[in-house]
């Protein structure tokens, strides 16, 4: 091994001799590197491993590989996986931190059952899966199979999800489910159905370094997605970056064109820059005939979307979003992704297929480096519209079709009869059931509804009537915990296994490499055990273990566009870096090794029947709450930095991530506004909506734009403030758009009380 | 609630089965296989190769330093997008303690037309004139003649912690379970081998690199807004970007934090200040002859005690105390050695007049008369007042070395020299009442006390502890006042009652209206809270520090 050090010259430097200057012993060695094996590199004594392993990250949808320090068949620690085809040897700090937040104190270890006097005491699994069985066959006795409802998540594996969607609804008859991923994807699932004919992000990662013209709409990679940001930043063509977003966020910084628009008026801006593009002859005219339908009603709908008009409604210079155009129509490769910005809005749908547009319309798809891309929020949000029988029948079936359901009833030997035909309500409609008393009980595995639901105090409330809460978790102290009346102690990711699907619908393994504190399950033998409970041991006698149900999935897949048919096992999906769906059995007799990177519509053949493409395009809606002269700002919310994630459950816990993120709320607000409302930078400041009232402490920057401010919604009262209203298409929630108003408080900062909770 | 449905099956040992199953790790066994197989076949020098080589080899310089040329990080500022993976891997791949790394990243706000917010990575800048090791006492840093790299001897520390005062960017720092700071060592174990350290091989974005710098370079004036001056250490790390080195504003600009207390310090300055002033009263009142006072055992023994009772309280600030005795070896470049020697001798002579003027020599050394010339006597006591107040002088110049501009020369000289002789005279006023019928001596003491003590605190309150706005104020003066009437408000009233009350319970004794017990009483507890507002000044000197730093966030 060739080092760097310079060759030592034979008289070395004067030193002290040793018994004066200690330059060695046990503090010393404490910090001492060794040469490890399995392509470590040197290695501090704490990580030195008998082995390695992957596993796939299950923070964020990147979905990179971490390479699994193991001794003694336990995880000591991990590095990023060099080679893993994600991430190239890279992770953010969530995931060099993974393991590190299984350690804490407040993780669920056994069950917890509400007693008489209010307080959750430790019980049996089997006093707790008794109760489970019991208050819940209860309620739907009682009121109805239909007043139980369960609350999922994108945190949880393909193999569970599709466990919990079948027991809820086939096997406990419960309708009425849905996940998080309401919260983050539904928005493109649904704008991609719709365009496309399936739910298929169309792209894989190295689009990112093979476009010469990057759209970004409503995401900020560089916190948000710092992976990927990475490979944008491998991108050799010296590409066009343009972003599109109110702030001025790092990525925004970067790039090489911003377009800082006034919040919500995306979809104006994408019809005028459509309307450009077709006025600059830019429509690739072969493709629009032969792909796609819809072109002539799209080119009438956005010949009012003329620059005047776009840059009235977004703030920006006419000759900046020409330039923008002209940008996109001079670039070869011309990709578009969006995020968050996009998704979480009250017209999300249509702003997603107006991006879809673009791509369709200048023949950007189907190549290298292009694409109409959504960049997905949670480690597995994918897995869960595939998987979750939740908004469609199990694979990305229809519940609506006879087919699909006699497909799915032969595949996995249930009566026909057992399987819903219309899908359950969203989240929002969950809630409003609760509201309403429709929905009695309800079962929240691996969510956080009390912090993350829109317009939260009425959540809390809510929850609070419900006359069973069971919430399923690795921690009991998440606010949506303490509610509970039954805690069910899981296992988290690394102490249990399976597969997630990333955004480039990859899937990846993730493995059981640490022993769960006390008795706590991983979710999988969690709901194994209601079924054996809720006496469904024969409808699951297959559902063995994760790989059992990885092959019933693979049978279901078979024949959709999703199909991994193709697909051995775990071993080959380790073997390979993982695997992007498609990957049929078609696919794998003609290739020995699936190709890395592939995308979609390379031959123009879309998943609708016609094999086209559809322009899809509406009328711009209003928003429901501008400023006014009482509320004069708009509350912007979203992700503060790369160490926080979502509602802080897991980050919070790990001591290092805890010192890169102000542990006390802040806002991000202009310094003119601060100057006209008298707020000094550090200074905690009171901020109210028509709903709650939040206090965080002011952080003075430009970046944010005049009269919008910005509130992280990692910390526990954002939600207080938000609207409650959603995408009429998705059903996703708008928690970027809301007035608010905000005063001075006395005190510079907030009293430690008031941090972030741990 | 109606009836229980159905049967409820109690599946048998199903959840102990569970229970069992969830325990068993086995994804080695599942998926190892593989590994070994693809690695067994290479050669062993292929099989210990670090995975990660192919994305750093940029990242690294072709050859190692020459003469005068040395190890240096280079940060491009527009290349970080602020994700803090360097923080996280610097902490991993060094075993470091759960909340300890050796990088920090801060964020800097620009404003303008374009506004923008940067993320400024940092860690130990490996300074071509390092304060840390100048400032050590016990040779516990070294700078590699051949790397530059400035290394920790961990084994070398007492956990003095006078290089975190030393370095001007808060890089060594304090491990209160190992009673020592630690810090960056540029991975030089891993440049040994030819590895880049853990931040430059964890950034996604190859935004951290070691370059090869002259030595001789000349120092920017900062590396980044708001960082302290260059001048100070002239640190090698080069920050790029496309913005002008020094714009912008830190994140926690005027976002102070009260610094540690230290108190033993305090304590052992106040006793230390003390013990000489006492000296100094007497050589001066002994040499009037008016005052009639005459060196004596009891202001000797006074002396000695204060000074000891200084010197004890030390270990307790100290992380290793049992390592301290190589203290002597920073005499060459760190006042903190030369102020712990001359204490040290300071404390020696004192005990050697007690022993010679208490006759207890005269047992040891019936034969040496020489000793006992009253000539001598008087030598003596000058030589121990001259080391006690270059002890005095050499701890002043352990603050006043740091180029912290709160600590200059002087604001640090005229609290240490006002403590001298407020609780000097203060003390000697004390003893001499005890030893004297009361008369015009003391209340000219106390007089002398009290006058000075007004002086101090009037001083005081007119640079540090007064609140409201001043025009045209220094901005870290403004930051450490605002501490003192914010977060520090405590002991800025502690400070203010003791000074206050001492003063007039010294006047009160010196009118001698209370009878010997009461005015002794009195003139006692007005030293004794005297003192305890001397060591609350040294508390806030300490805690409301503020200084220029690197970018930090808000917390």
């Amino acid at each position: 091994m060739s080092g760097i050090e310079p060759q030592r010259p034979a008289v070395r430097q004067l030193q002290l001799p040793i018994v004066l200057q200690q330059r060695d012993g046990a503090m010393t060695r404490e910090l001492l590197l060794q040469p490890g094996e399995h392509g470590l590199g040197m290695t501090p004594q704490s990580l030195t491993a008998d082995n390695v392993t992957t596993a796939v990250c299950g923070y964020c949808s990147t979905g990179c590989g971490l390479r699994i320090h193991v001794r003694d068949g336990a995880a000591v620690g991990l590095t990023p996986a060099s080679e893993y085809p994600v991430n190239l040897g890279m992770a953010c700090p969530k995931g060099w931190e993974a393991l590190r937040v299984l350690e804490s104190d407040d993780r669920a270890t056994r069950p917890l059952l509400r007693d008489a006097g209010g307080r959750q005491c430790a019980v049996s699994w089997d006093e707790a899966l008794t109760t489970f069985c019991h208050r819940m066959k209860g309620i739907q006795a009682a009121h109805g199979k239909d007043s139980v409802a369960f609350l999922s998540t994108g945190q949880i594996a393909c193999e569970e999800m599709a466990f919990l969607g079948v027991l809820a609804k086939f096997g406990m008859g419960i309708k009425h489910g849905d996940g998080n991923t309401r919260q983050c994807m539904a928005t493109a699932a649904t704008a991609y159905k719709e365009s496309f004919g399936f739910d298929a992000p169309p792209y894989t990662y190295d689009d990112f370094e093979q476009s010469d013209c990057l759209v970004f709409v409503g995401g900020n990679p560089c916190v948000a997605h710092p992976i990927m940001w990475e490979r944008v930043l491998r991108n050799e063509h010296s590409p066009e970056i343009i972003v599109i977003d109110p702030r001025r966020t790092e990525t925004a910084s970067a790039a090489t064109l911003h377009l800082p628009l006034a919040p919500k008026s995306d979809l104006v801006l994408l019809y005028a820059l459509t309307r450009c593009l077709i006025r600059m002859g830019a429509v690739d005219d072969d493709f629009v005939r032969q792909h796609t339908s819809g072109f002539e009603r799209l080119r009438e709908h956005v010949e009012s979307f003329t620059l005047e008009c776009a840059s009235a409604a977004t703030g920006l210079e006419a000759d900046r979003i020409e330039s923008a155009a002209r940008r996109i129509a001079d670039a070869r490769r011309v990709s578009l992704w969006w995020t968050m910005g996009v998704n979480q809005s009250y017209e999300g749908v249509r702003t997603a297929q107006a991006i879809i547009n673009i791509a369709l319309l200048t023949g950007n798809i189907g190549r290298p480096g292009t694409g109409a891309n959504s960049i997905t929020g949670q480690c597995n949000a994918m897995g869960s519209r595939l998987w979750s029988n939740t908004t469609n029948l199990i694979g990305h079936h229809s519940f609506e079709s006879f087919q699909d359901r006699r497909k799915v009833a032969d595949i996995l030997r249930v009566d026909s009869g057992l399987i819903q035909t219309e899908a359950g309500w969203a989240y929002d409609r969950i809630i409003e059931g609760i509201a309403r008393g429709e929905i009695k009980a309800l079962w929240v595995i691996a969510t956080n509804p009390a912090h993350s639901w829109i317009h939260q105090a009425n959540v809390r409330e809510l929850l609070g009537k419900l006359e069973f809460l069971v919430v399923q978790d690795m921690y009991t102290t998440t606010e949506t915990a303490q509610l509970a009346d039954l805690i069910l102690p899981a296992a988290a990711w690394g102490e249990k296994e399976g597969t997630f699907i990333n955004s480039e619908r990859r899937y990846g393994v993730h493995k059981r490499v640490r022993r769960p504190p006390g008795e706590a399950l991983a979710d999988f033998h969690i709901f194994r055990a209601v079924a054996a409970y809720w006496g469904l041991d024969e409808m699951f006698s297959e559902w063995t273990d994760p790989a059992a149900v990885f092959r019933i999935m693979k049978r279901i897949s078979r024949g959709q566009p999703c199909d991994i048919t193709g697909i051995e096992d775990y071993a080959q999906l380790d073997r390979c870096g993982g695997i992007q769906w498609p990957w049929s059995e078609a696919d794998a007799s003609s290739v020995a090794v699936p190709v890395t990177h592939r995308r979609l519509f390379s031959d123009g053949e879309f998943f609708h029947a016609d094999r086209r493409a559809r322009f899809v395009v509406d009328a711009i809606s209003s928003q429901p709450e501008t400023p006014d002269d009482e509320y004069p700002l708009l509350l912007m919310t979203g992700r503060g930095t790369v160490s926080q994630w979502h509602t802080q459950t897991r980050t919070s816990k790990s001591p290092i991530l805890r010192k890169l993120y102000p542990n006390q709320a802040y806002v991000e607000l202009h310094p003119n506004d601060a100057a006209l409302y008298n707020v000094s930078h550090g200074q905690a400041v009171l901020i109210r909506s028509r709903r709650g009232k939040v206090v965080a402490n002011a952080c003075l920057t430009p970046i944010v734009g005049r009269g919008r401010i910005f509130l992280p919604m990692h910390y526990e009262d954002t939600n207080r403030l938000t609207l409650s209203h959603f995408d009429p298409h998705s059903r996703q929630p708008s928690y970027k758009n809301c007035a608010v108003k905000i005063e001075p408080l006395r005190g510079r900062t907030l009293p430690s009380s008031s941090q972030a909770q741990p | 609630m109606t009836s229980i449905p159905d049967q409820l099956d109690r599946p048998f040992g199903l959840i102990e089965a569970l229970l069992e199953a969830q325990q068993q790790l086995t994804a080695v066994e599942e998926f190892s296989a593989r590994m070994e197989m693809a690695t067994q076949n290479l050669p062993l020098a292929t099989r210990h190769k670090p995975a990660q080589t192919s994305s750093y080899r940029s990242l690294l310089p072709a050859s190692p330093p020459g003469p005068n040329q040395q190890y240096a990080f280079e940060v491009d500022l527009d290349t970080c997008s602020g994700c803090k993976a360097c923080v996280v891997a610097c902490h991993t791949l060094n075993g470091l303690e759960d909340n300890e790394s050796w990088r920090r990243v801060g964020a800097i706000t620009i404003g303008g037309s374009v506004p923008e917010t940067k993320h400024v990575t940092t860690a130990c800048h490996h300074c071509v004139d390092p304060g840390c090791l100048a400032g050590c006492p016990v040779a516990a840093y070294v700078k590699d003649p051949l790397t530059g790299i400035v290394r920790h001897l961990d084994d070398q520390c007492i956990g003095c912690k006078y290089c975190t005062m030393m370095c001007p960017y808060e890089v060594p720092s304090y491990s209160q379970r190992l009673g020592i700071v630690r810090k960056c060592d540029m991975c030089h174990q891993r440049l040994a081998v030819g590895e880049p350290p853990a931040c430059v091989q964890a950034c996604p974005n190859g935004a951290i690199s070691i370059r090869v710098v002259e030595s001789d370079e000349p120092v920017g004036e900062r590396l980044v807004a708001g960082a302290p001056h260059s001048s100070l250490t002239r640190p090698t790390t080069q920050y790029r970007a496309h913005h002008p080195p020094g714009v912008g504003i830190a994140q926690d600009e005027s976002e102070d934090e009260p610094a540690d207390a230290h108190w033993p310090l305090a304590v052992m300055l106040v006793a230390v200040q003390t013990s000489v002033g006492i000296m100094a009263f007497e050589r001066m009142l002994s040499n009037i002859s008016s005052m009639s006072l005459h060196p004596s055992s009891r202001i000797d023994g006074f002396a000695l005690a204060a000074v000891v009772v200084g010197l004890a309280i030390v270990p307790l600030h100290l992380g290793q105390p049992f390592r301290a005795w190589r203290i002597f070896l920073g005499l060459k470049t760190s006042w903190l050695s030369r102020e712990a020697v001359l204490l040290g001798m300071y404390a020696g002579l004192l005990s050697l007049i007690i022993l010679l003027s208490t006759g207890w020599a005269r047992l040891l050394l019936p034969r040496v008369e020489i000793a006992f010339q009253p000539g001598l006597m008087e030598l003596l006591r000058w030589a121990t007042l001259a080391v006690g107040s270059l002890g005095v002088i050499s701890s002043a110049m352990i603050y006043i070395a740091t180029g912290r501009e709160l600590w200059k020369f002087s604001r640090t000289s005229i609290r240490f020299c006002g403590s001298l002789v407020v609780c000097g005279a203060a003390w000697i006023s004390v003893i001499s009442s005890l030893e004297l019928p009361i008369g015009e001596h003391l209340r000219l003491l106390a007089l002398v006390t009290v006058a000075a003590l007004a002086a101090k605190l009037s001083w005081e309150w007119s640079t540090h502890l007064k609140s409201g706005f001043v025009k045209h104020e220094d901005n870290l003066v403004r930051r450490s006042r605002s501490l003192v009437n914010g977060r520090l408000a405590t002991f800025k009233w502690l400070r203010l009652l003791t000074g206050l009350s001492g003063g007039g319970l010294l006047l009160v004794a010196s009118t001698g209206q209370l009878g010997p017990i009461g005015t002794a009483c009195c003139a006692v507890g007005g030293a004794c809270l005297l003192t305890c507002g001397e060591v609350a000044e040294r508390l806030l000197y300490f805690s409301s520090v503020v200084y220029p730093r690197m970018p930090g966030t808000l917390r």
